[in-house]
């Protein structure tokens, strides 16, 4: 069989990625799918899939889908309506570029100075939370809100969740026209009716897209939620860290196990990403 | 009183002012062109018949309903659009349907309309399709559509063929007029092409530069343009300045020569007057003619096909275009050779002395018929 010129620089193109996903995805997912299925000295065995069934990883999965969910749908609402207000000729351009930027370097602010700067403003002792209670007599932590607890996680969070939501679906609401809105009002709609039915059908499979991507990204924080809770909420992140970290719970197989479990967590919101777009492809592209 | 007048249209954007001062009275089921290069306002008068823009001034009034304050959506306008502006996430049938939905009509005549509808364009098979999996002329017919589905009180098209390419954009204007007519459907037409305006229009509104510079007949528009603007974006024409020879005569004078207009020309003596004289008005003499004869050195001939075009220079120095066509065009006269131009009276229209500023005042007739 030849072998044609273009197939020749096909190879090459793609091979370096070819390799890149060889060397970082596959191998790391096959190494990780048999750790799973061994015991510490290399004998398979499911006990590190039963440990997944136990009370508490049952439950760090259940509180890591929650943050991470709760934090996804509050995080796309809010950017999707900052994107939105942005769209337009209402908006100066200057204002503009100066949200995208922000948006830019808050998406990317994680981790411990995150963490910090939120203990910094709100809380216990915090710069928000003193004001608060000295000068207005509020009293945040008296009326519930703890920053060291899974609505506190959440809020953290969406610090970075809605500026990536902005950047994300910018470009999807810079796709819906002006003249869509003006051929809907030229036919007698109202601007509900033009949100309504061409808007939110033609945003919709990007929202849930961004949305499925905002919960992964939140799903595998790990940084954040631990500098800011260490481990008092009890996140599959941090219960895997603490697998592989040497302490008392050094489990490596059960880590495993943990991460095989984020991986088809993962995967399912992929696939549902994937079925999505092959929805809307064949109006939108 | 006629089925639509606009009446002073007038639109600032900060400090550019895209139309100055715009009237029109069109009557019920008339097709009116407004022409002009890129850049005259002809979008934006459109968009302020739309309620798309806020007009700076004037009035719209449409079937005796001042419509200037209305939204868009109260208007009972169809507009389509030169980029179509389908909805991507309907079919052809749902964008169609679309104006019926939102208002409320029954399910059973929607479904009927759009049959009609599709029936119209001849697109009854591809009911079914999104709008990315149709060419561009079939999506031009299903904007056209959808505008028309609503029966609107007026159809506005914003340079609807421009995007298309030639053959089709032939096709689908007499598509699109053939419609118009069936429908009986007052029509504003945007468009820069000239031919396109002439060829579809009861009456065509000349524009520059936010001006009105006239409305008439396609034949009026062409035969008698009123400003030289008029006359060399109208087809191509010879712009003469002349002087006055006598008050109120029609005598006039370009250097030596003695031209005689069709009509009388008003004017101090002396002064000088602009005219126009069509390529195709001329004929080519050997010999110095009696009347409106003008010598001239042939620069450069071209074979067009139907005609011959030949670049001349004047006595004075100003160059002229002249058309011969017929049996004259197989022997025209080559470079270099001194020729006689020669023209009929009828052929020498006089033009507006006056820019736009002195319309705006009021001095001159204007294009429009305003109240
Ligand atoms: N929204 C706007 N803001 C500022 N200037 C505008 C706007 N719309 C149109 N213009 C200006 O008004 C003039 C007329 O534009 P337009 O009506 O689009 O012309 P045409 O349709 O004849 O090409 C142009 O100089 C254009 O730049
Ligand atoms: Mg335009």
């Amino acid at each position: 069989m030849l072998v044609s010129r273009a197939g020749v620089l096909t190879a090459m193109g793609v091979g370096p990625f070819a390799l890149f996903a060889l060397l970082f995805l596959l191998l790391p997912t096959s190494n990780l799918l048999i750790g799973a299925f061994q015991d510490g000295d290399g004998t398979p065995t499911w006990a590190n899939i039963a440990g997944l069934l136990t009370p508490s990883v049952i439950a760090a999965f259940r509180v890591s889908i929650i943050v991470s969910a709760v934090s996804a749908v509050l995080g796309a609402a809010a950017g999707l309506a900052v994107a939105l207000a942005l769209r337009g000729d209402a908006i100066p351009q200057v204002i503009r570029q100066a949200v995208l930027t922000v948006s830019g370097v808050a998406s990317n602010f994680a981790g411990v100075p995150l963490a910090f700067a939120f203990l910094a403003t709100l809380g216990r002792t915090g710069l928000v939370t003193v004001i608060l209670k000295s000068w207005f007599g509020v009293d945040l932590y008296a009326s519930g809100f703890n920053l060291l607890s899974i609505v506190g996680l959440v809020f953290t969070y969406l610090y970075f969740q809605m500026p990536l939501m902005v950047l994300v679906i910018m470009p999807a609401v810079e796709g819906v026209k002006r003249d869509w809105a003006e051929a809907a009002a030229m036919l007698g709609a109202s601007p509900a009716q033009f949100m309504l039915r061409i808007v939110a059908p033609v945003l919709a499979p990007s929202v849930i897209g961004a949305a499925l991507l905002l919960f992964a990204n939140a799903f595998g924080a790990v940084a954040t939620a631990y500098a800011l809770t260490g481990s008092s909420v009890n996140l599959v992140t941090i219960l895997l860290f603490a697998q592989i970290r040497g302490d008392v719970l050094h489990d490596p197989n059960l880590g495993y196990a943990l991460a095989l479990g984020m991986v088809v967590v993962t995967g399912l919101c992929n696939v549902a990403y994937l079925r999505l777009r092959a929805f809307s492809d064949r109006r939108l592209r | 009183m006629s089925f639509l007048t606009v009446h002073g249209l007038r639109k600032a954007f900060g400090p550019v002012v895209a139309v100055q001062d715009f009237s029109l009275e069109a009557e019920r089921g008339e097709f009116i062109s407004l022409l002009g290069p890129s850049g005259c306002g002809k979008t934006t008068v459109l968009r302020m018949i739309a309620g798309f823009e806020r007009p700076t001034a004037g009035r719209v009034v449409i079937d005796g309903e001042d419509v200037t304050d209305l939204p868009t959506r109260a208007r009972r306008i169809g507009m389509v659009f030169q980029s179509y502006a389908l909805f991507p996430n309907l079919t052809v049938e749902g964008n169609i349907a679309f104006g019926l939905k939102v208002a409320g009509i029954g399910r059973e005549a929607i479904a009927t309309r759009v049959k009609e509808m599709l029936g119209l364009i001849g697109l009854q098979q591809l009911g079914g399709r999104y709008p990315m999996e149709l060419s561009g002329g079939q999506q031009q017919r299903v904007a056209l559509a959808r505008a028309v589905a609503i029966r609107p009180r007026i159809l506005l098209l914003d340079e609807p063929l421009s995007a298309l390419d030639a053959k089709i954009r032939v096709s689908l204007r007499e598509e699109v007029r053939g419609i118009q007519r069936e429908l009986g459907i007052t029509a504003i037409f945007v468009t820069h092409d000239q031919e396109e305006a002439l060829a579809l229009s009861h009456r065509v509104v000349v524009m520059s530069e936010g001006w009105v510079e006239q409305t008439g007949t396609p034949a009026e528009v062409y035969r008698t343009p009123r400003t030289p603007f008029v006359a060399t974006f109208v087809g191509t024409a010879n712009v003469l300045p002349c002087r006055i020879e006598a008050a109120a005569g029609k005598v006039v004078r370009y250097g030596a020569a003695r031209l005689t207009a069709g009509q009388a020309v008003t004017g101090a003596v002396g002064e000088i007057v602009q005219f126009a004289v069509r390529p195709e008005a001329i004929g080519l003499q050997r010999f110095e003619g009696a009347s409106n004869s003008l010598a001239a050195v042939v620069q450069d001939t071209r074979f067009l096909g139907p005609v011959v075009r030949l670049r001349v220079m004047l006595e004075g120095g100003l160059p002229a275009v002249v058309d011969v066509h017929g049996e004259g065009a197989r022997d025209v006269p080559a470079a270099g050779a001194a020729v006689h131009l020669w023209f009929r009276p009828e052929s020498l229209q006089v033009l507006d002395r006056h820019g736009h500023g002195a319309r705006a005042a009021g001095s001159g007739p204007g294009g429009s018929s305003g109240p």
